[in-house]
């Protein structure tokens, strides 16, 4: 079945190489696909396997830029325990747009947080991103994508194999490896190619991408904004979708099932012959400006590192899921599985349906439900 | 001469008409001067009287401009029947009378400016349709707009809807349900 733009994520009992999720994505391309590149990765191993706990910011920047970055977590309090500048492969005619910096710096919490509690710690980091990209998109120096433990960000405008080149991540070399990558390779925006735009998304721990397009995308900006500081950008309609997940699963503190019950609600039909149908009509009544609308499939990466998987409503957007049990991946189309993982029994691919939501578990289980 | 159009507003379409009478007012300016809605003002006004002054009629037409009180023809400005005029003038020659056929409300819930009907003038106008935003391009030119690509499910809340953490929502059980504590408020859809 044929699909707009493609995504995909890989999670793996072991650390493992970018270059699979570049492999997982590549076999899928088709007319506009490929115009970017990004990922965001989380349980590092390789250089930042020591610095699991400290927040790593992901930056791309001019030298003004940094600078300013640089400043600003000083005055903060914030102390650099590790920087690790990419060893960039400069060949002439790389169709990319690179950014003249690419910092991706590990800190140490300020010494007046070091007894702060888990929520402090976190909105800290996320006032600190806010305040970071406030100060790079004034005189437009650079971008932050994440500034969260484990949680690394590379985004970036050109054809993916050469990013992939520039980055040298074909070469393997163990610098930059992880148990869960989401991907996407494609500026998935009908606006300006703007790196901010480009998926995965990252919120406070969660991740998500998404294809297809949100046709409600007005409407849950509006009421999105009103809800978090952090709701902000909305460069892509599947800004929509992220800040969702997170608000119901990290403010609201709802199960997970849920999530899938606020976007793409039953049908009062539907609800009325369920038990639990009181439960359901307050959610459509109370989040119906969350709910969401077009063709569309979403890969979200939470928290803990589970992976989830739910499509639109009528199912307009395939994916699939497949693996052996130490490696899992969702993808768009079974061509990529079938590049990185070739020898999976493949009668046990999962197609989810419209009504579907599989999760991958830190345990690799593979749960599945029905809204 | 100066440019009358149709819908133009005037002193008739107001809730409250001024009264006054020329030959009792001195032209102090106390009604002016007192009047908060700066309803009236003091205007130069052209009249051409025929006055006969000698023992025999001698008739003879004379042309002046003589300074007057004239209510003032806008929305903003209309009269609200206040009365304070009339109580300040020493000589009774100014009242509000109330103006049973006025056009006040049909002209002053369109912001001020007469609801046109049809014409070129519409053209210009601030319309409804150019008030809808577009969220996306795409809303507009995706085939997936396909009415059988989307759902079009809705109803209208109807009473009051609760805030997302207002909700009387427990998390239990094994299996993680979302159950209600109670149910306390009146609400239903429509």
């Amino acid at each position: 079945m044929r699909t707009v733009c493609r995504i995909g994520a890989i999670k793996s009992k072991h650390y493992f190489h970018p270059s699979q999720a570049l492999k997982l994505m590549i076999p899928q391309q088709e007319g506009h696909d490929n115009s970017g590149f990004a990922m965001v990765i989380q349980d590092l191993g390789g250089v930042f396997a020591e610095y699991k706990d400290k927040p790593l910011m992901s930056l791309a920047c001019t030298q003004k830029g940094a600078n300013l970055v640089e400043n600003y977590m000083e005055t903060r309090g914030f102390i650099a325990v590790y920087e690790w500048v990419p060893n960039m492969n400069k060949v002439p005619g790389l169709d990319i747009q690179a950014m003249p910096h690419y910092i991706f710096k590990v800190y140490d919490y300020p010494e007046y947080y070091k007894k702060a509690s888990k929520e402090a710690k976190e909105d800290l980091l996320t006032e600190t991103r806010l305040a970071v990209r406030a100060l790079l998109e004034k005189d437009e120096q650079g971008y932050v994508y994440s500034f969260w433990p484990d949680v690394l960000t590379l985004k970036e405008i050109g054809d993916p194999r050469d990013i992939a080149t520039y980055f040298r991540l074909w070469d393997d070399s163990g610098d930059m490896i992880a148990k869960n990558i989401v991907v996407q390779c494609r500026q998935n925006t009908n606006y300006d190619i703007v790196r901010y735009a480009a998926h995965p998304f990252f919120l406070q721990g969660y991740t998500l991408c998404a294809n297809g397009e949100n046709t409600f995308y007005t409407k849950n900006k509006e009421y999105q904004r009103s809800l978090n500081k952090g709701y902000i950008g909305f460069e892509s309609d599947s800004q929509n979708f992220l800040y969702t997940l997170h608000y119901v699963l990290r403010t609201l503190k709802w199960p997970i099932k849920y999530y899938k019950h606020v976007i793409t609600p039953l049908s009062f039909q539907e609800i009325d012959n369920r038990p639990d149908k009181a439960v359901l009509h307050l959610i459509r009544q109370t989040l119906g400006h969350l709910e969401i609308n077009g063709p569309n499939t979403i890969i979200g990466m939470l928290p803990d590192g589970s992976m989830m998987t739910c499509c639109d409503s009528k199912k307009l957007r395939p994916v699939i899921i497949g693996g052996d049990g130490e490696t899992m991946a969702i993808s768009s189309e079974v061509c990529g599985l079938n590049t990185i993982l070739p020898h999976r029994n493949r009668e046990l691919d999962i197609y989810p349906n419209e009504r579907e939501v599989v999760m991958i578990t830190p345990e690799m289980e593979v749960q599945r439900w029905k809204q | 001469m100066e440019t009358v159009k149709i819908q133009d507003i005037t002193c008739n379409d107001l809730p409250w008409k001024i009264e006054y009478r020329p030959e009792r007012c001195t032209m102090c300016g106390s009604c002016v001067a007192a009047c908060t809605f700066q309803a009236i003002e003091a205007v130069m006004e052209r009249r051409s009287v025929t006055v006969s002054t000698g023992h025999q009629p001698e008739p003879t037409q004379r042309h002046t401009a003589i300074p007057v009180i004239k209510q003032r023809k806008s929305l903003a400005n209309a009269c609200v029947g206040c009365g304070m005029c009339e109580k300040i003038c020493p000589n009774q020659a100014i009242n509000p009378v109330r103006n049973q056929d006025n056009r006040f409300n049909l002209l002053a819930r369109n912001g001020g400016s007469p609801i046109k009907r049809g014409g070129r003038t519409n053209v210009m106008a601030d319309r409804v349709l150019d008030k809808i935003v577009v969220g996306r391009i795409s809303q507009m030119t995706d085939p997936s707009l396909d009415a059988e690509r989307h759902s079009f499910d809705i109803l209208a809340p109807f009473g009051r809807v609760l805030l997302p953490q207002e909700l009387p929502f427990s998390i239990k059980g094994r299996a993680a349900d979302c159950c209600i504590l109670k149910r306390k408020w009146p609400k239903r859809h429509i």
